[in-house]
């Protein structure tokens, strides 16, 4: 078990590293080309301080993403479970109901949702906000002063909602997919014929035997997540590590890009570790009815 | 396993009920912060809300909310009363006479009226053995005198007068010195004055014990004697003053306010260390004590016209919460949360650097009609907009970003000017070269054109200064006229000192060749002065002046240079007060080091002037003095005005009015438009109120 892990995540690192050197290597034409040749990627002078449109108080790179981190982490919270939590169930209640189509049912509203990437949302969103808080958008103003910060969550869920939505659509479909082409296995037949129950067969059976494949789809999503968050935080001006890394690219700020793309590749590299080593050390098996 | 499989299958469900469930808690936020409340959008987090040092903007904005001073300022700049409801001063004369039988026959010409002069009340009068003590009403100088000059002469006791002041101790003190005195028998009578000072009227072979008195002493020099002989004289005058406080006063937390906070804060303010220099200004009492809860007796070792300027400047704070409390600790805890007595009093701070407050309801002026104030700190310029728009939002302090767009989208805001209240100045230090001549200050004077030093920013705006008292008051109405920009004649006056122009170098040098050149230092904090001393210093090299600024933290500035006088010349600002009193600014016996003259100007005829500015009661009398000491600071340029600042505000346009509630009318208040009067901010601030508050309670504007 050692072993598998230690492997995966030697793999992590260098695919981590082959990522940050590509980052790097393109910071550093950037650097050459428009930039100037005097400044490089490896000298902490060439990013200079962190630019006031990024922070409101005076912070280093490490206190700027640390701070945006923060508050991207709710938004990573809500989604990731919520994907995992969403796609697994439904996704094996679809399969479970694969003659009446129940997969693409269960998967219909969130995949509309993602078909018009929220837009009726944050159309909703905004009705509600103004006629609540008489203006459109986060009601940034308020300050939540006792209690937990729901008001956080608030605008957290509000960002994750969208991300999540076409993330547990995908992961329905792909474990229902799984789930329904083990299903279609000739042992299952055999099974069937020697007279086990059709829920032993799905349940103890097909389902057993999917779940390294299972495991293996979990992290399919996470890609699309990161990629869904950096256009989200941006287009809710929320100030995320996605917001971060679209704003340090239209302020040209090499510092922003690098610390917030090292940062969402850092978080891709993890989940995909913890994936790969959930889908190794997971031994199929069946049991007998 | 059915059940599980169903736990599992709705578990998503979670996620929707988990949403609803913040949907609705955080849709509560909406009703509890954003309605039924004046807000102000500030820029800055409120720092301590302390009457005790000078806070200009939005945090003494919101101090002078909570605090309510002992007198106030009417329209028209005249004192009133406030929590001092009334004062009246009486003189207390005592006379010996020669005999009992004298002293009867002058009680009886004193009861007919016969010894008081026509501008003489008699209040009380009381006769002990020979002695007469006599109250008359007001405590004008000469009262005492003219009083017993009336006196017929037969009448009164045959005394020489000696006044023995002790630094402290003088009962246990002349006590020990009378068990051992031979010569006591000629002290006829003995007159304790506090615990410092005792007359003595003897009679007999005098020098005797002059002599032994002044051996004595000699002897005992620790307690800093002062034997004066003040010649025949047979009275003794104190001076009095019973001010009453405002019945029905109570503290934000329920108490009553009493005498016992005004001594409280007479006495912790009036102290050495106290962060107010109040000290000087309160010099003329002696002695100061409760009679009731509700009553004060000062006695006044002299009588300064301007004294009830000096009980206008003193804070109140609550004696009942800080009483004990001498940590610093503690009282940055007190002034986070305090406790006064003003028409608004703090609910809580915000997390975002804000504050609330609510109405007073027990305020003995009546409750303002607006019962919230929301001081809060927006995330942006848009938020703000959006507020605007929404009417969520009445007062902004603007920012550079804010005044652009009120300039694009004009109407949508007021802009409302302050009276200037901060005047900027570089005092030169008048004991060093080359500042030390009249001629170089008014060279560097002349020097300075204010259109290129003076620029008005978003949150205040800039102008020359006019006077050195504050704009609009009665006494000051002449202008003060400063040297005008006349480079030429700069140039002119430091070539007749000497100071030649070296063409290659650009800068003067004087006659052994040294460059006329001096350190201005700056409060590194403070923008405005940065600005201004790169400006100064471009517009004084122009006439071949070098200036070297020197950037200080202002604890520095403070202790290595303003308290030790150690500076060429230094950029400072004062809050310009109402009072005219300008005594401790400028007179000769506050010119060494830690004292208030930072010039350290010496001048007889401005220490006569600052001297009758005290003194004098008569307006005529006031107006001239004071016109005369604008005249001679203006001539003297002990310091270089810069210029004075006042607050911009901005208000959204017919959001606000002006309500003042009065108790004793029947429509309970009046409603005016929305103005900052003669007066200040601080006048009529705690009465502003929301046009839709007006509408709720059925208040019409007029």
């Amino acid at each position: 078990m050692a072993r598998i892990v230690l492997q995966r995540l030697l793999v992590s690192v260098i695919r981590f590293a082959a990522a940050g050197l590509a980052l790097i290597v393109l910071i550093e034409l950037a650097f050459c080309v428009i930039g100037g040749s005097d400044l490089h990627v490896w000298k902490p002078a060439s990013y200079g301080p962190v630019p006031p449109e990024l922070s409101a108080r005076p912070v280093s790179w490490a206190g700027l993403l640390e701070d945006r981190v923060r508050v991207s982490l709710p938004v990573f919270v809500i989604c990731v479970p919520g994907i995992l939590l969403i796609g697994y169930s439904w996704g094996l209640l679809g399969a479970r109901l694969r003659r009446f189509h129940g997969a693409r049912l269960l998967a219909a509203s969130f995949s509309l949702f993602a078909c018009v990437p929220g837009f009726w949302f944050i159309i909703l969103v905004a009705i509600y906000s103004y006629f609540q808080w008489k203006r459109p958008g986060f009601a940034n103003d308020l300050v939540v002063e006792q209690g937990p910060d729901l008001l956080a969550w608030w605008h957290a869920a509000i960002v994750a909602l969208p991300a999540l939505a076409a993330g547990a659509a995908w992961q329905i479909r792909a474990v229902s997919t799984v789930l329904e082409r083990e299903a279609t296995r000739p042992y299952l037949r055999g099974l069937f014929m020697a007279g086990y129950s059709e829920e032993d067969i799905f349940y103890r059976n097909a389902f057993r035997r999917a779940l390294p494949s299972l495991f293996a789809l979990s992290d399919r999503t996470f890609s699309a997540l990161v990629g869904s968050i950096v256009c989200l935080e941006y287009a809710f001006r929320y100030p995320g590590i996605g917001s971060l890394l679209v704003e340090s690219v239209r302020l040209g700020s090499y510092g922003g890009i690098l610390v917030s793309a090292l940062a969402l590749a850092a978080f891709l590299s993890v989940g995909v570790l913890i994936s790969e080593c959930a889908g190794r050390l997971i031994k199929p098996g069946t049991t007998s009815g | 396993m059915f059940w599980l499989r169903t736990i599992l299958f709705s578990s998503p469900l979670l996620l929707v009920f988990g949403g609803s469930w913040l949907f609705d808690k955080v849709g509560e936020l909406h009703l509890s912060h954003e309605t039924g409340a004046l807000v102000c959008a500030i820029a800055e987090p409120v720092g301590y809300l302390n009457p005790l040092v000078p806070s200009t903007g939005v945090t003494g904005e919101i101090t002078d909310l909570l605090f309510d001073p002992l007198l106030v300022r009417d329209d028209e700049l005249n004192l009133r009363p406030h929590l001092f409801e009334s004062w009246t001063s009486q003189t207390v004369v005592t006379i010996r006479c020669s005999s009992e039988e004298a002293a009867g026959e002058s009680e009886a010409r004193l009861l007919s009226g016969e010894y008081l002069g026509e501008e003489m009340e008699m209040l009380a009068l009381d006769r002990t053995g020979s002695v007469l003590t006599v109250v008359l009403s007001g405590s004008a100088a000469g009262f005492d005198e003219q009083l017993v000059a009336r006196f017929d002469p037969g009448n009164l006791g045959d005394y020489l007068l000696v006044r023995l002041r002790l630094k402290h101790s003088v009962h246990d003190s002349f006590g020990a010195f009378l068990e051992g005195s031979v010569e006591k028998t000629q002290v006829r009578m003995i007159e304790y004055v506090g615990d410092r000072e005792v007359n003595l009227f003897v009679r007999g072979d005098t020098d005797l014990f002059l002599r032994e008195l002044e051996l004595y002493y000699e002897s005992n020099r620790s307690l800093d004697p002062d034997i004066e002989v003040m010649g025949e004289q047979c009275h003794t005058t104190a001076r009095e003053m019973l001010i009453d406080l405002r019945g029905g006063v109570r503290w934000h937390d329920g108490e009553s306010f009493t005498a016992a906070d005004v001594i409280f804060s007479y006495n912790r303010l009036t102290r050495t260390d106290s962060p107010l220099p109040l000290a000087s200004s309160f010099g003329f009492v002696e002695k100061l004590q409760a009679i009731t809860p509700q009553r004060l007796k000062v006695e006044f070792r002299d009588v300064p016209a301007t004294m009830m300027e000096s009980w206008e400047k003193l804070p109140v704070l609550p004696a009942h919460l800080l009483t004990g409390l001498g940590e610093a600790g503690a009282l940055d805890a007190f002034f986070t949360h305090p406790v006064g007595t003003g028409p608004y009093r703090l609910a809580s701070r915000r997390q975002d650097g804000g504050v609330e407050l609510v109405a007073n309801e027990a305020y003995f002026g009546g409750a303002p009609l607006e019962k919230r104030i929301g001081y809060r700190r927006f995330s942006s310029l848009e938020s703000i907009l959006l507020a605007l728009r929404s009417g969520l939002v009445e007062v902004i302090v603007p920012d550079e970003r804010f005044t652009d767009w009120t300039t694009r989208n004009p109407g949508a805001v007021t802009t409302l000017r302050c009276e200037p209240r901060i005047q900027h100045f570089v005092a030169w230090n008048l004991d060093r070269a080359p500042f030390d001549r009249n001629p170089v200050r008014l060279a560097l004077a002349k020097a300075v054109n204010p259109a290129e030093v003076l620029r008005d920013t978003a949150t205040e705006f800039q102008q020359p200064v006019t006077s050195l008292f504050y704009p609009g008051i009665p006494y000051a109405g002449e202008p003060m006229r400063l040297p005008l920009h006349d480079p030429r004649g700069a140039e002119n006056l430091l070539e007749a000192e000497g100071y030649k122009l070296n063409e290659s170098s650009g800068l003067r040098e004087g006659g052994n060749g040294e460059v006329l050149t001096f350190t201005l230092a700056v409060n590194e904090a403070n923008a405005a002065h940065r600005r201004f001393a790169a400006a100064l210093a471009e517009q004084w090299a122009g006439v071949g002046v070098r200036v070297e600024v020197e950037f200080l933290a202002w604890n520095e500035l403070l202790t290595s240079r303003l308290l030790t006088r150690e500076f060429d010349a230094v950029m400072l600002s004062w809050e310009i007060p109402f009072e005219r009193d300008r005594y401790h600014v400028w007179h000769s016996s506050g010119a060494g080091p830690g004292e208030g003259n930072l010039s350290g100007l010496r001048n007889q005829s401005v220490d006569e002037i600052l001297e009758k500015l005290r003194s004098v009661e008569d307006t005529a009398e006031v107006k001239a003095a004071a016109e005369n000491l604008q005249k001679a600071i203006a001539d003297l340029q002990p310091c270089f005005f810069i210029g004075d600042t006042g607050r911009i505000l901005t208000v959204r346009s017919d959001a606000l009015g002006i309500y003042r509630p009065d108790p004793a009318s029947e429509a309970g208040g009046k409603v005016l438009p929305l103005t900052i009067g003669k007066s200040g901010l601080e006048s009529v601030r705690p009465w502003w109120v929301r046009r839709e508050t007006l509408r709720e309670r059925a208040v019409a504007f007029e």
